[in-house]
């Protein structure tokens, strides 16, 4: 890569305490991310995705949560070793974040000019006429229509489109070099979707912004990102370029996924046809075994894999992943039955 | 299976009119007017034995209570399900409880729908009990065969709900949908709660039981990837009315409503090369409280004139294409004009409009 990265995770790890152990949640994870790229950070629930993004701010409630190594480089500083104070000024200024639900990052009894004019006031002494004239023009932004009527709004007077549009407005704010956004359209109708993900794209890219998009969806990825990274079991198993992540696979759990889903159907094939499914389910992260611990639902596992953990390698130009294989789609599988077994 | 008739010699269910209102306020101590929410407004609609019919819609679209209206879960306000020949819209009591058996349904949450309170072997044998299909000893062997069928150990028979992931929870949904043999099963979002690996178990299980049992499904979603794996047809249904039903390869690759137009281009693909012009609709989808005049979608479609805003325009075959039906008043010209729609920019918002000067004066 020619240019400095905006972000640098290295070797980062996240943990929980609780009731069935320590849990594992962020298992060594390191990626970079340049300035105004898109990188789509997927997986399942409890794959580790969102506590990286969590981690990146800090925001892990402690206890019961811990992050126990690893540096966050964000243009060369060190966010774990800040000072709380120090924090507080990367927060919202450097780094925004935005959620599934809007409410998470609204107040519901604040007005929103009050939230967003606040937000500028902390970040960047802005008050008055010239916190508002930013605020309005941000809204105007996001395509909230009428906005000098809805300044003076609550969140919950919004329709739930539009308060994702406010929690945007306000994340943006403060022109930040980097968005966190975890499942931000998850909960929304598919064309209202359609409609906030084009905004995050043409916003982010008119400000420069890099973003973190956190998603299960394999559909917003490949509509969003630039670079994606498949997280299982806490760790980063596969890193391409969006392109060759959908060409060409390297990961079982990638090819897994990618064969599973029902939109990739070819055009004219028959309705219902079996779709290839991964038995089984991701392992406990209180309890992980040796080795890889996606082996048990690896049609191409062998001996290697149930003793040593392979780690993230590069495998291909711009694509690195965990697996012993090079190649696994091309190989021959030991359990060549497995996606297709029964019910 | 694309050249399945849209009306077959025997539809093993019809709709006619189905309409489902809710109060919602008003009326009461404070008086103001009564309002109702309209959810379903008049539906007709017919399934073949065997087929399946995606029902997709988004929020408010009422995809959810025609479904529950179709297994009685609710009374309908007005309109006929006729069932095998009759009127489930019209039957109550013992009679009504008997034609349940034949008409099941899955729930999108599998946590929530099954009481954590009892095992497996309670949850699956409680309609088999209900409605008395077997006892004793028998029951336990029943529910052991429902759990096998849907691909779970019988082993675990004793186990709670707590106990099992999402995809098996859901498997102890659909072994109990099944206890007592039906021939009709509602899916309502049977996979949106899921992982994306578990997905694709379930919808391979759905599609080996529907093959094994003859079922006929009505397969309900907001995900058109899912419903264009498993349909045969599929329904479109737009704030309480459809807006398109037809065969599910050529809805998908000629939809003849703005709507339909509009879902397809903004569902996401998984293929980075797709292309990525959605056609962005105003705002969200409207409140059922208050449909638009004329054609329901008119506020939020590109395409709309004045006519649209007056007329509603009714379920309608269209000239050379007698698998279809669609209710848009445009529908012979919606590919031609779709192709014509551009990006505007209205108060910060990006909207699909048409982009021809000729109608710039109907657009606003």
């Amino acid at each position: 890569m020619g240019t400095e990265p905006l972000l640098e995770i290295r070797n980062l790890a996240t943990v929980f305490r609780t009731d069935g152990g320590v849990v594992r949640a962020v298992d060594g994870v390191s990626l970079t991310l340049a300035p105004g790229e898109t990188l789509g950070l997927v997986g399942e629930s409890g794959s580790g995705k969102s506590v990286t993004n969590l981690s990146i701010l800090r925001l892990i409630p402690d206890p019961p949560g811990r992050i126990e190594r690893g540096e966050v480089l964000l243009r060369g500083v060190d966010l774990l070793k800040l000072s709380d104070n120090e924090m507080r000024k990367v927060r919202g200024r450097r780094v925004a974040m935005v959620f599934q639900d809007p409410m998470s990052s609204l107040n519901p009894f604040l007005r929103v000019s009050r939230q967003m004019t606040e937000v500028l006031e902390i970040h960047e002494g802005v008050s008055g006429g010239e916190a508002r004239r930013r605020a309005l023009e941000m809204l105007t932004k996001v395509g909230i229509p009428d906005p000098t009527r809805r300044f003076d709004d609550h969140p919950h007077q919004f329709s739930g489109g539009m308060r994702q549009r406010v929690m945007i407005a306000m994340a943006l704010l403060c022109r930040p070099e980097l968005l966190l956004a975890d499942e931000p359209t998850t909960a929304l109708d598919v064309t209202v979707q359609a409609q906030i993900l084009d905004l995050i794209r043409g916003l982010t890219r008119d400000l420069g912004t890099s973003v973190i998009l956190v998603t299960h969806d394999l559909g917003v990825v490949a509509g969003m990102a630039q670079r994606v990274a498949v997280m299982y079991a806490g760790r980063i198993v596969e890193l391409a370029s969006v392109d060759r992540l959908f060409d060409d696979a390297r990961h079982p759990y990638t090819i897994g996924l990618l064969r599973s889903l029902p939109g990739r159907r070819p055009a004219g094939a028959a309705a219902g046809g079996r779709l290839a499914s991964i038995p089984g389910r991701p392992p406990d992260l209180a309890r992980l075994a040796e080795g890889c611990p996606f082996e048990p639902r690896c049609p191409w596992a062998h001996d290697r894999c149930r003793k040593e953990r392979p780690p993230l390698r590069d495998v291909a130009m711009g694509q690195q992943s965990a697996c012993w294989l090079d190649d696994p789609a091309r190989a021959t599988p030991t359990r060549p039955h497995l996606w297709e077994a029964g019910t | 299976m694309s050249t399945r008739p849209k009306v077959t010699a025997e539809p093993i269910l019809s709709l006619r009119d189905l309409a489902m209102h809710f109060p919602a306020g008003g009326g009461g101590l404070f008086g103001g007017p009564r309002r109702l929410i309209r959810a379903l407004d008049g539906v007709d609609l017919d399934i073949a034995r065997g087929e399946t019919l995606g029902l997709v819609g988004e929020s408010g679209s009422g995809k959810s209570t025609l479904g529950r209206c179709l297994v009685r879960l609710y009374q309908p306000t007005r309109g006929k399900i006729l069932f095998e020949g009759e009127d489930l819209a019209a039957m109550n009591g013992e009679k009504l409880r008997k034609r349940r058996q034949r008409l099941q349904m899955i729930f999108q949450d599998p946590y929530a729908s099954l009481n954590p309170r009892m095992t497996v072997e309670d949850i699956v044998a409680e309609p088999i009990r209900v409605h008395r299909l077997a006892r004793g000893a028998d029951i336990r062997e029943r529910v052991k065969e429902l759990m096998e069928m849907v691909g779970l150990d019988p082993r675990f028979i004793r186990r709670y709900p707590h106990e099992f992931s999402g995809g098996q929870r859901q498997r102890v949904g659909i072994a109990r949908a099944l206890a007592t043999q039906p021939t009709f099963i509602v899916a309502d979002e049977p996979i949106s709660a899921l992982d994306v690996s578990i997905q694709a178990q379930i919808l391979n299980l759905l599609a080996d039981l529907k093959e094994r049992l003859h079922l006929t499904t009505l397969f309900i979603s907001h995900d058109l990837s899912a419903i264009r794996h498993v349909s045969d047809r599929v329904a479109v249904l737009y704030l309480g009315r459809l807006a398109e039903i037809g065969p599910a390869a050529l809805i998908d690759s000629d939809p003849r409503h703005p709507y339909t137009v509009a879902l397809l281009s903004a569902a996401p693909r998984p293929d980075p090369r797709a292309a990525h012009r959605p056609i962005l609709l105003a705002g969200d989808p409207p409140s059922p409280l208050t449909p638009p005049s004329g054609c329901r979608f008119h506020p939020r479609c590109p395409l709309a004139v004045e006519r649209c805003r007056v007329e509603e325009p009714l379920l309608r075959e269209l000239e050379g294409d007698d698998k279809r039906l669609v209710a848009c008043h445009l529908a012979e010209e919606v590919s031609h004009l779709m192709g014509m729609v551009g990006r505007v920019e209205v108060s910060g918002q990006h909207l699909s409009r048409l982009t021809l000067p000729s109608n710039a004066s109907d657009v606003h």
